[in-house]
Formats: C-alpha cells, sequence, structure tokens
C-alpha cells in the first residue's frame, strides 16, 4: 500500500515539472484545429475562429480563403465541397447566394462563413494568415488572379497590417507579393529556400514540422526571413517544434501550445 | 444489431436462471482508464449498491494533459446506475448490466484555466464476483468555460466516454 502511495507521488511529482515559457508566437490552425477531435467546431467556422481569437495568449489564426464564381472571398479547407458540406461540386463554381445557404454536416451545423466577417475579430497584437486555395480542381484551373486580387484588395484596402498571405502555387508568387505581404507554403526545405532567395519580396516559408530541421530554419532566419511550422496535432510535436525555435506555429491543439506561452 | 442486443439480454435471463447475485454488497473501489473527448482519463473511486441502484465517485488525471503536457488536469465524476441485470452464472461469476447517467467535472490550466463539465446518458456492464471487470460508455452534452480578456467564454458541444477498469469489492 505504501509503495503504491509512494509510486502515486512521484508520477504526479515528476509530471508537473515546469514547463520552459517560450516567446514563439502559437497560431490556431483553421480556428481550433483541422481535422481534430478536441475542437468543438468545425474548421473555418465563425465559432471555432472565434474562440481560437478569444485565447489569452493566442497570437492569431489561420485560415483558408476560396473564392466563388461571383468574387466573394470564403473560408473553407477542402477542394470540394461534398460530405463535409451541405452542398456538392466545388466552392469556386458556386454562385453567393448558392454558398450564403451552406453549412457543415456537423451536430451544430456551423455555417461557411465569408472571409470578412473574420477581420473584424482580429485583435490588435493578432495576425490572420490567409491560405488562399487558388486551384479549381472541379476543373483543374488556376482561380482568375485580377478577381482574386481585386476582392481581397477591397477587403483588405483599410487594414494590411495584421494580415498576412499564405500562397503554396509559386505562380502567384511574384505579383503577389507586390500587393501583400506573402509567406511561401513548401513541404521542401531546398525549394522554400531558394523561392526565398529569388523572390526576396517574400517574408518566409510556412512548412510542415517534419519537412525542417532547426538548423535549416536558422539558415531561412540568417536570410531575415521568418519560419512558421504547421501539421503539429500532439503534445509531443509541439514541444518538438517549439524546440527548433521558428518564429511561430500554426498548432491543430492550440490548448496544448499555450501551455509553453 | 438492436435485436442482437435483446437476444442477448434476453439470453442471460433465460439461460442462467440461478439466484440473484448478493445484493449487500455496501463498498466497492474502483479504478479505471477512459477515453473521452478532450483526454485519456485514469479515476480512482467508489460506490455503492442499493438494491438496483449503484452511487459512486471518482477522482482522476486526465492522462496526455498532466503526464505528456506536464500540466495539471484534475477530473472529478459522480455516477449512478440503475443495474436491471444483476445475474449470477456460476459461484465465481456474475453479471452486472445497467443504464445511468454519468456527471464530470475537468480543469486544465494553460494561459488561462479552461473548466469542462459534462452530462453523459450512460450504461455499465459489469463481470465478476469480488473482483469485478466493468465497462462504462456513455454519450452526452459537454460543456467548456474559460475567462478571456473580453471575458467568460462558454461553448458547448458533446462528449462520450468509453471506460474500461476493475472493482473490488470490500464487504459482501
Amino acid at each position: 500500500m505504501r509503495f503504491t502511495f509512494n509510486l502515486f507521488f512521484f508520477i504526479i511529482l515528476f509530471s508537473c515539472s515546469k514547463n520552459k515559457k517560450t516567446q514563439i508566437s502559437v497560431f490556431g490552425h483553421a480556428g481550433m484545429g483541422l481535422s481534430i477531435e478536441n475542437s468543438l467546431y468545425h474548421d473555418n467556422s465563425k465559432e471555432s475562429i472565434e474562440l481560437c481569437l478569444a485565447l489569452p495568449s493566442s497570437d492569431g489564426v489561420e485560415v483558408d480563403v476560396q473564392m466563388d464564381n461571383q468574387g466573394e472571398l470564403w473560408l473553407y479547407h477542402d477542394e470540394f465541397l461534398d460530405n463535409i458540406s451541405s452542398l456538392n461540386g466545388c466552392l469556386n463554381d458556386k454562385t453567393t447566394s448558392e454558398m450564403e445557404q451552406a453549412f457543415y454536416k456537423t451536430l451544430m451545423k456551423e455555417k461557411l462563413i465569408k472571409l470578412k466577417q473574420v477581420l473584424p475579430l482580429i485583435g490588435e497584437n493578432q495576425k490572420l494568415f490567409l491560405d488562399l486555395k487558388i486551384t479549381n480542381s472541379c476543373s483543374n484551373q488556376i482561380v482568375d488572379f485580377n478577381q482574386f486580387k481585386e476582392s481581397l484588395s477591397t477587403l483588405l484596402e483599410n487594414d494590411t497590417t495584421n494580415v498576412f498571405v499564405i500562397l503554396s502555387d509559386s505562380s502567384w508568387l511574384k505579383k503577389t507579393a507586390e500587393i501583400w505581404p506573402v509567406f511561401y507554403s513548401t513541404d521542401n526545405f531546398y525549394e522554400g529556400y531558394n523561392l526565398l532567395v529569388n523572390y526576396p519580396k517574400a517574408l518566409g516559408i510556412i512548412i510542415r514540422n517534419k519537412a525542417i530541421e532547426s538548423s535549416q530554419i536558422e539558415s531561412i532566419q540568417s536570410l531575415d526571413k521568418e519560419v512558421y511550422l504547421f501539421d503539429i496535432r500532439s503534445p509531443k510535436s509541439i514541444r518538438e517544434a517549439i524546440k527548433k525555435n521558428p518564429n511561430g506555429i500554426i498548432t491543430d491543439d492550440i490548448r496544448a501550445a499555450l501551455v509553453y506561452k | 444489431m438492436r435485436i442482437l442486443v435483446i437476444a442477448f439480454i434476453l439470453s442471460i435471463n433465460l439461460g442462467f436462471s440461478q439466484r440473484l447475485m448478493n445484493r449487500k454488497t455496501n463498498l466497492i473501489i474502483t479504478s479505471g482508464v477512459s477515453k473521452q473527448r478532450m483526454d485519456y482519463f485514469w479515476n480512482f473511486g467508489a460506490k455503492t449498491r442499493v438494491n438496483y441502484f449503484e452511487i459512486g465517485a471518482e477522482v482522476g488525471l486526465g492522462i496526455e494533459r498532466t503526464f505528456f503536457q506536464q500540466t495539471y488536469s484534475p477530473h472529478i465524476e459522480l455516477l449512478t446506475f440503475y443495474n436491471f441485470i444483476q445475474q449470477e452464472v456460476n459461484r465465481k461469476q456474475g453479471i452486472v448490466f445497467g443504464p445511468g447517467i454519468i456527471l464530470s467535472g475537468t480543469t486544465y490550466k494553460t494561459t488561462t484555466t479552461f473548466n469542462y463539465g459534462d452530462i453523459l446518458l450512460a450504461y455499465q456492464f459489469c463481470v465478476g464476483q469480488k473482483w469485478k471487470f466493468f465497462h462504462h460508455g456513455g454519450y452526452g452534452i459537454m460543456f467548456e468555460s474559460f475567462q478571456s480578456n473580453k471575458g467568460k467564454i462558454v461553448s458547448r458541444g458533446y462528449n462520450y466516454c468509453f471506460k474500461i477498469g476493475i472493482s473490488y469489492a470490500l464487504h459482501i
């Protein structure tokens, strides 16, 4: 009995050792996380983003942006609307009025929201990353740049200081970097590094946690560029990501990541 | 599936026609591990039986948060079940089954303190005699609250519980 008590006591004592606090910025991935069980709301929904931004010490949020066929910008992650929303097909082919009726097939039936509904939610010291999804997967074509630019410029004309654009397609990088602060999203460190050398206006890269080492992060930071890591879901991957000392992490479990703030 | 469950329950009642299990048991200690939406929990507790009713309380810790995130996540549960099946299979084995309610509360501290409260509709299944293996399953509503810079935020969602464990009857 005494042994059991001692064992229990030491386990508790060991488990309560203090974490090292970090200055690294912590962002929610599409709100409170993408496809993670402990997120109470669907990713990219207003409820999820509001909750993420309300967390004390949350540095902001990353959201996925797609454009409908009338130029309205919506938050939506997947290539197709089928299965997870009340609509079928691709968002890029839908009208604004069709999209206004759309909701996620969840218990809460959260509505799909426009980007303009999110902008007022961002706090003074928080950042908003817009991951632009520019390929229409139904037609396998890239959406119209000028229409996208016009829609986004209209929304961001008043305040762009806290808003950053993420692109995973290099074809838009040069022309986008002329207008907005841009990060390049890649799974390949060397591709990202070369791109930052060739496009000095790009601010940095967004890269999968497993695809980069801490020495590689240092080499990008030595170019005076920033590195943000994503695909960080478990407590172990949060610890690993923070150890690499990036500028920020975009995590699917922001509650767990805030333990280190 | 529903027919199979009904057939299973009837087969227990008809197939094992021995006397009901001794209902004088008044203190049972329990330990179990449960999977819930927010974490895995490791619980210790005690329960008592009065005829078909069983009431218990458990305290525990969130395993992932306490042992892997090195923060602290205490958990408390209040359970009540109506064991309408209490059947002896043989001298060493008995089966207990019934629906019930699980109320639980959890806290979790990061840059703020998250408080969780759940109300789950549940069932329990136990097998054994003095030592028993038990399983609880449940589904219901969960509330999350925390203090933000703009005030208290309360969110609502669903929660579930899948628990397995062992219990020991102190007085039979």
